[in-house]
């Protein structure tokens, strides 16, 4: 019984290549994660197992209980937007129709979460039709509307403008005030800096160093976390 | 050539003097491929949506036999729904043959494997965009097959459009199981067999011109579904 994921031995391979592992981490209970890394360093597998999006070949990750012993509630935004082919209202309250129905309380909820967002003028337009920040922005207003307790994200702004970009790290600075457990991965720095407060370092498909975020920036332990945090290159 | 177009003139005037026999046969013909495209996709896009979504042993197997089955000649399913619903045959005793509904049910064999095709084509490809999404919210197998019948119901249109095609142009098998009864299971297709081997071609080509026609308004719709399509991101 823990409030944070624990990873056991983890092993995941696609192709027969492998990809993650072994993996034995334990992540903590609070905080905003950031996970960071070049390509192909195995980011996007290690939330998608976290998320239970795949399971690993070997080994066991146990997911944070709540007080009643239930996993906690997720979401989890993905780097290339999926949206249904509906417009953008359904898109929001897709996740509150599965659960409950529709009423005019969920109508309600779902605009709330829209304007939240700043989308709520386009409520009505296809969801194909936004922009990539817009339809980022849908995405983390449609992983919101369930008031998950862990949110994670897979590079949620690696496309997208300036303006784009600092109007989700706000959204998401507000979830990390209330509370909520945040995992996400970036290949910028800079952005690991502003919002981080502990930091993992992947690399070839291996946590190379795992610290609190001030440390991590200012102390790097290892030669390769160092040189990945003054150019992005890992040599 | 005289005899065409003498049909044909005598056929147009069939056509526009709003000839009750004609138009008997006509509605005869679009009351039974309506019904089995009804009852076809009834059967075919849950399979096919769940063909789609589900893995399972054999799966692959059941697809290649779906996919060999919308081959099936429709003589030889006449042959068999013949036997089935013959005085001796299985089914003998529901006294169904020559009788519209054996029409509908050769008609749903017929066209049942090339609609779950589509549907499973359209729905898979679908599946295959939803399917983290559907995942990560943890959508019950359900709401999934459910969520990818409703996105994905333009394709699943087309579907039910090929499968009207291919069952009101069908003459083989209703021919056989319905035996062209005279205002009783006459179609499109079978009075024109008939109508031909009497000589008569001017009712053959009146009715060979409604078939035509309907093969037209019917291709429009495709064409107006898939170019309204077209202006999306997405594919059916």
């Amino acid at each position: 019984m823990s409030a944070s994921f624990q990873l056991e031995k983890i092993i995941f391979s696609r192709d027969g290549r492998r990809i993650l592992g072994p993996i034995t981490h334990s992540f903590s209970e609070r905080g905003f994660t950031l996970v960071i890394g070049p390509n192909g360093a195995g980011k996007t597998s290690l939330l998608r197992l976290l998320h239970k999006l795949q399971e690993p070949d070997s080994g066991y990750i146990s997911l944070p209980l709540g007080k009643n012993g239930v996993p906690q509630r997720q979401s989890f935004v993905f780097q290339v937007p999926i949206l249904l082919h509906r417009s953008v209202f359904e898109n929001a309250a897709y996740p509150l129709h599965l659960s409950r129905g529709s009423s005019a309380q969920v109508r309600e909820e779902t605009m709330h979460y829209l304007e939240m967002v700043g989308l709520n003028d386009n409520h009505g337009a296809m969801a194909e039709d936004l922009s990539g920040g817009q339809k980022q922005l849908l995405q983390l207003a449609r992983a919101l509307i369930t008031r998950p307790k862990i949110l994670i994200l897979d590079e949620p702004t690696s496309n997208l403008d300036g303006r784009s970009t600092q109007t989700i790290e706000a959204l998401l600075a507000d979830q990390y005030r209330i509370d909520t457990r945040i995992i996400m991965t970036t290949q910028n720095v800079v952005q690991a800096r502003r919002l981080a407060s502990e930091v993992i370092f992947i690399h070839e498909g291996q946590i190379v160093e795992s610290a609190e975020a001030s440390a991590f920036f200012d102390k790097p332990l290892t030669p390769q976390a160092s040189s990945f945090i003054q150019d992005g290159i890992v040599r | 050539m005289d005899d065409l177009w003498n049909g044909l003139a005598r056929g147009t005037a069939l056509v526009l003097s709003f000839d009750a026999y004609l138009y008997e046969i006509v509605l005869r013909s679009l009351k039974v491929t309506l019904s089995a495209v009804l009852i076809a996709a009834l059967i075919a896009f849950p399979v096919g949506a769940w063909l789609a979504v589900s893995r399972f042993r054999g799966r692959r197997t059941a697809i290649a036999i779906m996919n060999s089955l919308m081959g099936l000649p429709p003589v030889t399913v006449g042959l068999m729904v013949y036997i089935l619903f013959s005085r001796s045959g299985p089914f003998g005793v529901l006294e169904l043959l020559f009788t519209p509904a054996t029409m509908i049910i050769a008609q749903v064999i017929i066209i049942t494997p090339i609609m779950a095709s589509i549907a499973h084509q359209a729905i898979g490809d679908l599946y295959a965009s939803y399917r983290d999404l559907l995942v990560s919210l943890t959508a019950t197998r359900w709401q999934t097959v459910m969520v990818l019948i409703i996105d994905a119901r333009r394709a699943l249109l087309l579907a039910g459009l090929a499968g009207f095609g291919r069952a009101i142009g069908e003459v083989g098998a209703i021919l056989i199981v319905g035996g062209n009864i005279d205002h009783y299971t006459r179609v499109l297709t079978t009075a024109i067999v008939l109508e031909t081997s009497k000589g008569d071609f001017g009712l053959a080509l009146g009715l060979g011109g409604i078939l035509i026609l309907l093969a037209v308004i019917l291709n429009i719709i495709i064409h107006h579904i898939t170019s309204s399509e077209r202006t999306r991101t997405w594919s059916p």
